[in-house]
């Protein structure tokens, strides 16, 4: 099985200038943790996030958040959304993302995805957005691979 | 890649009865449920067809969820602007007794100013890899009328050919964008331009003016079984054998779909409209949303009957 058996099919994407605050409305409306971003021409240049614009608006202690004599400053972070909140997606997003194609093995996939520790990664073709894939179908195409017929059920969603 | 636009899809819930009147109480016998609306309906048979489309437009809620899960799962591409509120249920009761359905829609959800932007914006980024854009049906609250016509005028700056079957002021608007192919369901225009739609001779007249304003294609439906093709080679009046029809729904999507893959194998203008025609039977034949499989649509190709008029 490959990476294309099993991506989800779909193109939500932000556009370079797309604002944060734009990018967290749709991340709520569409119940997902961070969109590709694309030029012009569809072609995928990066990936916003929300740890990316988490980052953004806790910036200077962020990396010892997980040290539990670090306490947020609310007051502070909410002036960072304010101050932040309308720059530009091409600021934050992560410009070097992970892509796959379509023709990826999901071994591959998996292996790239958790030794970068990534949960969404855009699928390409030719550099164009075709879709999306996260670790749990990627887990799901792992299991359907690699136990025998009837060992073990596991709805695939995607169907190519 | 084909790029069919959904403004108002729907969940379409089809219950079938052993008969149906109103103000009566009865249990379904069976049930289908299936994601729709005219755009939905194309990719959906287009996939059948073994073309891959890119469907959008604007999903709302648990129903919208539902409308995205299905066409994921029948592996086709989606690029949708999620909204706030709650994509609209259709309800079909078909009588098993009387032959007859009984349809029940919603408005739809409304849609925003910033939805129909970022609509624009996806659909900008879609149209460099569009081979064909296809639209039609229902404008929810809060799109305008002058949706399809500003839809058109995109994908023309960008030589992608165009296909609408939309009614009303929608569809007047529209066709002033010079759209390919126009799509006229009688069922739900009644008129053009203030020319009624009731004889042949009215249909020919209005097709003919809009096929001299730069329409390639002119198709309106004439009864149940005939469509009335207007083309660089004049007037035909293509009709279908049809024995047991389920339901004339996705009728009008199926020739469209029809006509898309007609073009992107390039077949001569009799062979598209028997091709077209040809979906049209299977998908009144098939219980379930769409038509069987492209075999299907090759064995009734003789089924069609083509005369011009």
């Amino acid at each position: 099985m490959v990476v294309g058996d099993i991506m989800d099919r779909d193109l939500t994407s932000l556009a370079e200038e797309t604002s944060l605050l734009e990018a967290i409305s749709l991340m709520a409306l569409h119940g997902t943790s961070g969109f590709p971003v694309v030029n012009a021409a569809g072609h995928v240049v990066g990936f916003l996030s929300e740890q990316d614009i988490l980052r953004a608006v806790i910036p200077g202690y962020f990396g010892y958040m997980d040290e539990n004599f670090i306490m947020p400053d609310v007051t502070r972070i909410k002036g960072m959304v304010k101050r932040v909140g309308r720059d530009p997606a091409r600021e934050y997003m992560t410009k070097d993302c992970i892509v796959f194609e379509e023709e990826e093995t999901i071994s591959n996939a998996m292996m790239q995805m958790f030794r970068k520790n990534i949960r969404r990664a855009p699928v390409v073709q030719e550099g164009m957005l075709v879709g999306m894939v996260d670790r749990e179908e990627i887990l799901r195409g792992f299991v359907h691979d690699n136990f025998a017929e009837g060992e073990v059920e596991i709805p695939i969603m995607s169907a190519k | 890649m084909i790029v069919t636009i959904t403004p108002n899809p729907a969940m379409d819930e089809s219950y079938t009865t052993d008969e149906f009147r109103p103000g009566r109480w009865y249990r379904a016998r069976n049930v289908v449920r299936a994601p729709g609306g005219r755009g939905v309906n194309v990719s959906i048979i287009l996939k059948q067809l073994g073309y891959d489309s890119v469907s959008t437009g604007f999903l709302a809620g648990h129903t919208g969820g539902y409308i995205r899960d299905e066409l994921l799962s029948r592996g086709i591409t989606t690029n949708f602007v999620n909204i706030k509120g709650e994509n609209r249920t259709n309800t079909f009761i078909r009588d098993e007794s009387g032959g007859m359905e009984t349809a029940v829609t919603e408005e739809g959800p409304a849609v925003s100013s910033d939805a129909r932007e970022r609509f624009f914006w996806n659909l900008e980024r879609l149209l460099p890899r569009a081979t064909a854009v296809q639209m039609g049906g229902a404008l929810p609250p809060g799109v305008p009328d002058e949706f399809y016509r500003d839809v058109i005028d995109l994908v023309k700056r960008k030589n992608v050919p165009v296909h609408v079957d939309a009614s009303g002021m929608a569809l007047d608007l529209a066709i002033e964008a010079l759209p390919t192919v126009v799509k006229i369901d009688q069922r739900f225009v009644g008129s053009i331009r203030n020319v009624t739609l009731s004889t042949l001779e009215h249909i020919m007249e209005i097709s003919k003016r809009i096929f001299d304003e730069g329409v390639d294609w002119i198709i309106a439906s004439y009864f149940n079984k005939s469509n009335v093709f207007c083309t660089t080679k004049g007037f035909y009046l293509a009709e279908v054998k049809m024995d047991n029809p389920v339901t004339y729904r996705a009728a009008s999507d199926a020739l469209i779909a029809g006509m898309i893959v007609a073009r992107e194998e390039r077949m001569g203008i009799e062979d598209t409209m028997r091709f077209a025609m040809s979906c049209v039977i299977q998908t009144v034949s098939c219980p379930q949303k769409g038509l069987p499989s492209r075999a299907a649509v090759e064995y009734t190709l003789g089924d069609v009957t083509i005369q011009k008029i």
